[in-house]
Protein backbone atom coordinates (compact mmCIF):
# COMPACT_ATOMS: atom_id res chain seq x y z
CA UNK A 1 0.00 0.00 0.00
CA UNK A 2 2.64 2.68 -1.21
CA UNK A 3 -0.05 4.27 -2.52
CA UNK A 4 -0.78 6.28 1.11
CA UNK A 5 3.04 7.98 0.60
CA UNK A 6 2.42 8.17 -3.05
CA UNK A 7 -0.48 10.44 -2.53
CA UNK A 8 1.51 12.49 0.17
CA UNK A 9 4.41 13.08 -2.37
CA UNK A 10 1.50 14.69 -4.58
CA UNK A 11 0.39 16.69 -1.59
CA UNK A 12 3.99 18.05 -1.53
CA UNK A 13 4.13 19.09 -4.95
CA UNK A 14 0.44 20.64 -5.00
CA UNK A 15 1.55 23.07 -1.98
CA UNK A 16 4.21 23.91 -4.08
CA UNK A 17 1.93 24.75 -6.75
CA UNK A 18 -0.64 26.02 -5.49
CA UNK A 19 2.19 28.99 -4.11
CA UNK A 20 3.13 29.53 -7.24
CA UNK A 21 0.04 30.02 -9.10
CA UNK A 22 -1.29 31.68 -6.25
CA UNK A 23 -4.49 29.42 -6.17
CA UNK A 24 -6.72 29.44 -3.13
CA UNK A 25 -8.69 26.09 -3.82
CA UNK A 26 -7.50 23.28 -5.21
CA UNK A 27 -10.91 21.81 -7.83
CA UNK A 28 -8.92 19.12 -9.62
CA UNK A 29 -5.94 17.38 -10.11
CA UNK A 30 -5.05 15.23 -13.00
CA UNK A 31 -2.70 12.17 -12.53
CA UNK A 32 -0.97 10.46 -15.65
CA UNK A 33 -0.23 6.81 -14.11
CA UNK A 34 1.61 4.42 -16.49
CA UNK A 35 0.32 0.65 -16.21
CA UNK A 36 4.38 -0.03 -15.23
CA UNK A 37 4.72 2.39 -12.56
CA UNK A 38 3.61 -0.18 -9.94
CA UNK A 39 0.28 2.21 -8.73
CA UNK A 40 -2.47 1.06 -8.03
CA UNK A 41 -5.42 3.51 -9.51
CA UNK A 42 -8.05 2.47 -7.46
CA UNK A 43 -6.00 2.59 -4.24
CA UNK A 44 -4.54 5.82 -5.51
CA UNK A 45 -7.80 7.01 -4.75
CA UNK A 46 -8.50 5.17 -2.11
CA UNK A 47 -5.93 6.61 -0.66
CA UNK A 48 -7.03 10.02 -1.75
CA UNK A 49 -10.47 10.24 -0.41
CA UNK A 50 -8.52 8.81 3.02
CA UNK A 51 -6.81 11.80 3.13
CA UNK A 52 -8.14 14.27 1.74
CA UNK A 53 -11.40 15.45 3.96
CA UNK A 54 -10.80 18.05 6.29
CA UNK A 55 -7.66 19.62 5.33
CA UNK A 56 -6.74 21.96 3.20
CA UNK A 57 -7.67 20.53 -0.24
CA UNK A 58 -10.97 18.87 1.04
CA UNK A 59 -13.58 18.70 -1.69
CA UNK A 60 -10.44 18.42 -4.64
CA UNK A 61 -11.30 15.89 -7.12
CA UNK A 62 -8.59 13.04 -8.26
CA UNK A 63 -8.44 12.43 -12.12
CA UNK A 64 -6.33 9.84 -13.03
CA UNK A 65 -5.53 8.90 -16.42
CA UNK A 66 -3.90 5.45 -17.21
CA UNK A 67 -1.51 5.63 -19.42
CA UNK A 68 -1.35 2.51 -21.50
CA UNK A 69 2.57 1.00 -22.31
CA UNK A 70 4.62 1.45 -25.54
CA UNK A 71 7.97 0.00 -26.25
CA UNK A 72 10.27 -0.15 -29.32
CA UNK A 73 11.92 -4.03 -29.74
CA UNK A 74 15.59 -4.35 -28.81
CA UNK A 75 15.80 -6.62 -32.17
CA UNK A 76 14.63 -4.82 -34.71
CA UNK A 77 12.77 -1.49 -33.31
CA UNK A 78 9.54 -1.91 -34.56
CA UNK A 79 7.50 0.76 -31.87
CA UNK A 80 4.15 -1.22 -30.16
CA UNK A 81 2.01 -1.83 -27.42
CA UNK A 82 2.15 -4.90 -25.83
CA UNK A 83 -0.92 -6.66 -24.97
CA UNK A 84 0.68 -7.66 -21.30
CA UNK A 85 2.58 -6.26 -19.04
CA UNK A 86 4.95 -8.64 -18.24
CA UNK A 87 5.54 -10.82 -21.69
CA UNK A 88 5.80 -8.64 -24.35
CA UNK A 89 6.74 -10.27 -28.00
CA UNK A 90 7.31 -7.98 -31.00
CA UNK A 91 4.68 -8.55 -33.59
CA UNK A 92 7.34 -8.32 -36.21
CA UNK A 93 9.99 -10.20 -35.36
CA UNK A 94 9.05 -12.02 -31.87
CA UNK A 95 11.78 -10.74 -30.19
CA UNK A 96 10.64 -10.81 -26.28
CA UNK A 97 13.86 -9.21 -24.24
CA UNK A 98 15.91 -5.84 -24.76
CA UNK A 99 12.13 -3.48 -25.56
CA UNK A 100 13.20 -0.18 -24.46
CA UNK A 101 10.00 1.29 -22.46
CA UNK A 102 8.66 4.64 -24.65
CA UNK A 103 5.58 5.41 -22.56
CA UNK A 104 3.58 3.45 -19.45
CA UNK A 105 6.46 3.85 -16.67
CA UNK A 106 5.57 7.36 -15.47
CA UNK A 107 3.63 8.51 -12.68
CA UNK A 108 2.82 12.80 -12.81
CA UNK A 109 1.06 15.42 -12.38
CA UNK A 110 -0.46 16.53 -15.40
CA UNK A 111 -2.55 19.16 -14.10
CA UNK A 112 -4.57 20.83 -11.52
CA UNK A 113 -7.60 23.18 -11.53
CA UNK A 114 -7.44 26.03 -8.95
CA UNK A 115 -9.81 28.49 -7.99
CA UNK A 116 -8.36 32.28 -6.86
CA UNK A 117 -11.33 32.23 -4.40
CA UNK A 118 -12.34 29.65 -1.61
CA UNK B 1 -12.16 32.26 -11.00
CA UNK B 2 -10.82 28.95 -11.53
CA UNK B 3 -8.14 28.12 -13.93
CA UNK B 4 -6.58 25.39 -15.25
CA UNK B 5 -2.63 24.82 -14.89
CA UNK B 6 -0.73 22.55 -16.90
CA UNK B 7 2.14 21.06 -14.27
CA UNK B 8 3.75 17.98 -15.15
CA UNK B 9 6.29 16.90 -12.62
CA UNK B 10 7.03 13.66 -11.12
CA UNK B 11 5.17 12.37 -8.31
CA UNK B 12 8.60 10.72 -6.71
CA UNK B 13 10.95 13.97 -7.90
CA UNK B 14 10.92 13.93 -4.19
CA UNK B 15 12.48 11.31 -3.09
CA UNK B 16 14.62 11.01 -6.39
CA UNK B 17 16.10 14.37 -5.27
CA UNK B 18 17.36 13.23 -2.02
CA UNK B 19 18.12 9.70 -3.77
CA UNK B 20 20.36 11.49 -5.68
CA UNK B 21 22.08 13.73 -2.96
CA UNK B 22 22.80 10.29 -1.11
CA UNK B 23 24.45 8.54 -3.92
CA UNK B 24 26.71 12.14 -4.66
CA UNK B 25 27.28 11.34 -0.78
CA UNK B 26 28.13 7.75 -1.46
CA UNK B 27 30.57 8.54 -4.68
CA UNK B 28 32.43 11.14 -2.69
CA UNK B 29 33.24 9.22 0.61
CA UNK B 30 33.73 5.94 -1.78
CA UNK B 31 30.94 4.26 0.29
CA UNK B 32 29.73 1.57 -1.83
CA UNK B 33 25.51 1.18 -0.76
CA UNK B 34 23.39 -1.32 -1.33
CA UNK B 35 19.46 -1.45 -1.23
CA UNK B 36 18.65 -5.17 0.15
CA UNK B 37 15.27 -6.49 -0.99
CA UNK B 38 13.36 -9.59 -0.36
CA UNK B 39 9.59 -10.71 1.41
CA UNK B 40 10.16 -11.32 4.87
CA UNK B 41 11.75 -14.35 6.41
CA UNK B 42 14.09 -14.77 3.03
CA UNK B 43 16.83 -14.45 5.45
CA UNK B 44 18.38 -11.01 4.48
CA UNK B 45 19.44 -10.36 8.32
CA UNK B 46 21.29 -13.64 8.83
CA UNK B 47 22.77 -13.26 4.78
CA UNK B 48 24.10 -9.77 6.84
CA UNK B 49 25.07 -11.67 10.14
CA UNK B 50 27.08 -13.79 7.81
CA UNK B 51 28.39 -11.35 5.32
CA UNK B 52 29.39 -8.64 8.12
CA UNK B 53 31.31 -11.61 10.08
CA UNK B 54 33.35 -13.08 7.32
CA UNK B 55 34.41 -9.74 5.75
CA UNK B 56 34.79 -8.20 9.32
CA UNK B 57 39.00 -7.84 8.22
CA UNK B 58 38.24 -6.62 5.12
CA UNK B 59 35.99 -4.25 4.87
CA UNK B 60 34.62 -0.96 7.66
CA UNK B 61 30.36 -2.02 6.95
CA UNK B 62 27.54 -0.30 8.41
CA UNK B 63 23.81 -1.35 8.42
CA UNK B 64 20.46 0.84 7.96
CA UNK B 65 17.77 -1.74 9.40
CA UNK B 66 14.04 -1.32 7.83
CA UNK B 67 11.49 -2.48 9.85
CA UNK B 68 7.45 -2.09 11.03
CA UNK B 69 8.55 -2.91 14.52
CA UNK B 70 11.24 -3.85 16.79
CA UNK B 71 15.29 -3.71 17.18
CA UNK B 72 15.16 -7.25 16.82
CA UNK B 73 17.26 -7.35 13.55
CA UNK B 74 19.82 -4.54 14.52
CA UNK B 75 20.41 -5.83 18.01
CA UNK B 76 21.55 -8.87 15.79
CA UNK B 77 23.69 -7.05 12.95
CA UNK B 78 24.55 -5.07 16.34
CA UNK B 79 26.34 -8.55 17.69
CA UNK B 80 28.54 -9.00 14.97
CA UNK B 81 30.31 -5.63 16.08
CA UNK B 82 29.15 -3.51 12.71
CA UNK B 83 27.38 -0.39 13.20
CA UNK B 84 23.41 -0.79 12.98
CA UNK B 85 20.88 1.64 12.97
CA UNK B 86 17.02 0.76 13.42
CA UNK B 87 13.92 2.89 11.29
CA UNK B 88 10.80 1.50 12.34
CA UNK B 89 8.16 1.97 9.96
CA UNK B 90 5.40 2.05 11.77
CA UNK B 91 3.28 0.24 9.42
CA UNK B 92 4.98 2.16 6.10
CA UNK B 93 5.79 -0.51 3.72
CA UNK B 94 8.87 0.50 2.66
CA UNK B 95 11.89 2.89 3.15
CA UNK B 96 12.54 6.22 1.24
CA UNK B 97 15.27 8.26 0.84
CA UNK B 98 14.48 10.54 3.78
CA UNK B 99 14.15 7.75 5.94
CA UNK B 100 17.96 6.64 5.01
CA UNK B 101 19.25 10.09 5.20
CA UNK B 102 18.22 10.85 8.71
CA UNK B 103 19.39 7.33 9.83
CA UNK B 104 22.86 8.49 8.18
CA UNK B 105 23.16 10.81 10.96
CA UNK B 106 23.82 8.51 13.36
CA UNK B 107 26.03 6.84 11.65
CA UNK B 108 29.97 7.09 11.27
CA UNK B 109 30.76 7.29 7.75
CA UNK B 110 34.58 7.69 7.62
CA UNK B 111 36.03 5.49 6.13
CA UNK B 112 33.08 2.87 5.85
CA UNK B 113 33.66 0.40 2.77
CA UNK B 114 30.34 -0.54 2.47
CA UNK B 115 26.51 0.02 3.58
CA UNK B 116 24.27 -1.96 3.70
CA UNK B 117 20.48 -0.82 3.86
CA UNK B 118 18.13 -4.18 4.69
CA UNK B 119 14.83 -2.65 3.68
CA UNK B 120 11.34 -3.57 4.78
CA UNK B 121 10.56 -7.43 3.70
CA UNK B 122 8.12 -6.87 1.29
CA UNK B 123 8.37 -7.84 -2.77
CA UNK B 124 6.54 -5.00 -4.13
CA UNK B 125 6.64 -1.34 -2.73
CA UNK B 126 10.29 -1.32 -2.01
CA UNK B 127 11.26 -1.46 -5.63
CA UNK B 128 9.64 1.90 -6.21
CA UNK B 129 11.72 4.20 -4.09
CA UNK B 130 15.68 4.46 -4.34
CA UNK B 131 17.37 5.02 -1.06
CA UNK B 132 20.49 6.18 -3.05
CA UNK B 133 22.04 2.99 -3.60
CA UNK B 134 24.63 1.79 -6.35
CA UNK B 135 22.83 -1.67 -6.66
CA UNK B 136 19.92 -3.18 -5.59
CA UNK B 137 19.79 -6.75 -4.75
CA UNK B 138 17.01 -9.25 -4.22
CA UNK B 139 16.85 -12.58 -2.12
CA UNK B 140 14.53 -15.09 -2.92
CA UNK B 141 14.71 -17.94 -0.64
CA UNK B 142 13.94 -21.73 -2.11
CA UNK B 143 11.09 -21.91 0.42
CA UNK B 144 8.96 -19.42 -1.32
CA UNK B 145 8.87 -20.93 -4.31
CA UNK B 146 10.44 -20.39 -7.50
CA UNK B 147 7.09 -18.28 -9.79
CA UNK B 148 8.30 -15.41 -7.33
CA UNK B 149 9.87 -13.22 -10.18
CA UNK B 150 7.07 -13.92 -12.84
CA UNK B 151 4.61 -12.77 -9.75
CA UNK B 152 6.63 -9.74 -8.53
CA UNK B 153 8.47 -8.89 -11.82
CA UNK B 154 9.56 -5.07 -11.07
CA UNK B 155 11.82 -6.02 -8.23
CA UNK B 156 13.80 -8.59 -10.20
CA UNK B 157 13.47 -5.84 -13.31
CA UNK B 158 15.49 -3.70 -11.05
CA UNK B 159 17.84 -5.91 -9.23
CA UNK B 160 21.39 -6.31 -9.62
CA UNK B 161 21.51 -9.27 -8.21
CA UNK B 162 19.27 -12.00 -7.19
CA UNK B 163 20.28 -14.26 -4.34
CA UNK B 164 18.86 -17.77 -4.17
CA UNK B 165 18.88 -18.37 0.14
CA UNK B 166 18.68 -21.67 1.80
CA UNK B 167 19.73 -23.99 -1.02
CA UNK B 168 20.45 -26.13 1.91
CA UNK B 169 16.68 -26.96 1.82
CA UNK B 170 16.56 -27.73 -1.71
CA UNK B 171 16.24 -31.70 -1.31
CA UNK B 172 12.87 -30.57 0.88
CA UNK B 173 11.43 -28.15 -1.35
CA UNK B 174 10.01 -28.00 -5.03
CA UNK B 175 11.91 -25.04 -6.22
CA UNK B 176 13.48 -25.38 -9.24
CA UNK B 177 16.77 -23.36 -9.69
CA UNK B 178 16.58 -23.18 -13.49
CA UNK B 179 12.89 -22.16 -13.57
CA UNK B 180 13.28 -19.23 -11.07
CA UNK B 181 16.85 -18.35 -12.62
CA UNK B 182 14.81 -18.71 -16.16
CA UNK B 183 11.93 -16.01 -15.28
CA UNK B 184 14.09 -14.08 -13.84
CA UNK B 185 16.78 -13.20 -16.94
CA UNK B 186 13.72 -13.00 -18.98
CA UNK B 187 12.56 -10.22 -17.21
CA UNK B 188 16.29 -8.49 -16.89
CA UNK B 189 19.07 -10.56 -19.07
CA UNK B 190 21.65 -8.77 -16.63
CA UNK B 191 20.73 -10.08 -13.42
CA UNK B 192 23.50 -11.88 -11.35
CA UNK B 193 21.98 -14.94 -9.97
CA UNK B 194 23.64 -16.56 -7.07
CA UNK B 195 22.72 -19.48 -5.14
CA UNK B 196 23.55 -19.26 -1.33
CA UNK B 197 23.03 -20.76 1.84
CA UNK B 198 23.80 -17.88 4.54
CA UNK B 199 23.51 -20.57 7.46
CA UNK B 200 25.81 -23.23 6.51
CA UNK B 201 27.80 -21.02 4.00
CA UNK B 202 27.46 -22.60 1.15
CA UNK B 203 28.50 -20.88 -2.10
CA UNK B 204 29.13 -17.33 0.01
CA UNK B 205 32.31 -16.68 -1.68
CA UNK B 206 30.51 -16.00 -5.04
CA UNK B 207 28.46 -13.19 -3.25
CA UNK B 208 32.13 -11.31 -1.43
CA UNK B 209 33.26 -11.47 -4.47
CA UNK B 210 31.05 -9.52 -6.69
CA UNK B 211 30.94 -7.33 -3.44
CA UNK B 212 34.97 -6.86 -3.11
CA UNK B 213 34.33 -6.09 -7.59
CA UNK B 214 31.68 -4.19 -6.83
CA UNK B 215 33.42 -1.95 -4.02
CA UNK B 216 36.52 -1.56 -6.01
CA UNK B 217 34.84 0.17 -8.44
CA UNK B 218 33.96 2.77 -6.27
CA UNK B 219 37.50 3.62 -5.56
Amino acid sequence: MHEMSIVESILGILREEMVKHDGKRLKKVTIRNGRLAGVVTEALEFAWEALIPGGEFDGAELEVIEVPVKVTCGECGEEFSPEHNRCMPCPKCDALLGHKVLEGKELLIDSIEVDDQL
Amino acid sequence: MSQEVPIVRNVLEANDRLSDELNKKFRVKKILCLNLMSSPGAGKTTLLERTLTDLKDEFRMAVIEGDLQTDNDAQRVAATGAQAVQINTEGGCHLDSGMVMDALKSIDTEGLDILFVENVGNLVCPAEFNVGEDYKVTLLSVAEGDDKPEKYPFMFHISAVMLLNKVDLLPYVDFDLDKAKAHATKLNKDIKVMPISARTGENMEAWYEWLREKRAEKL
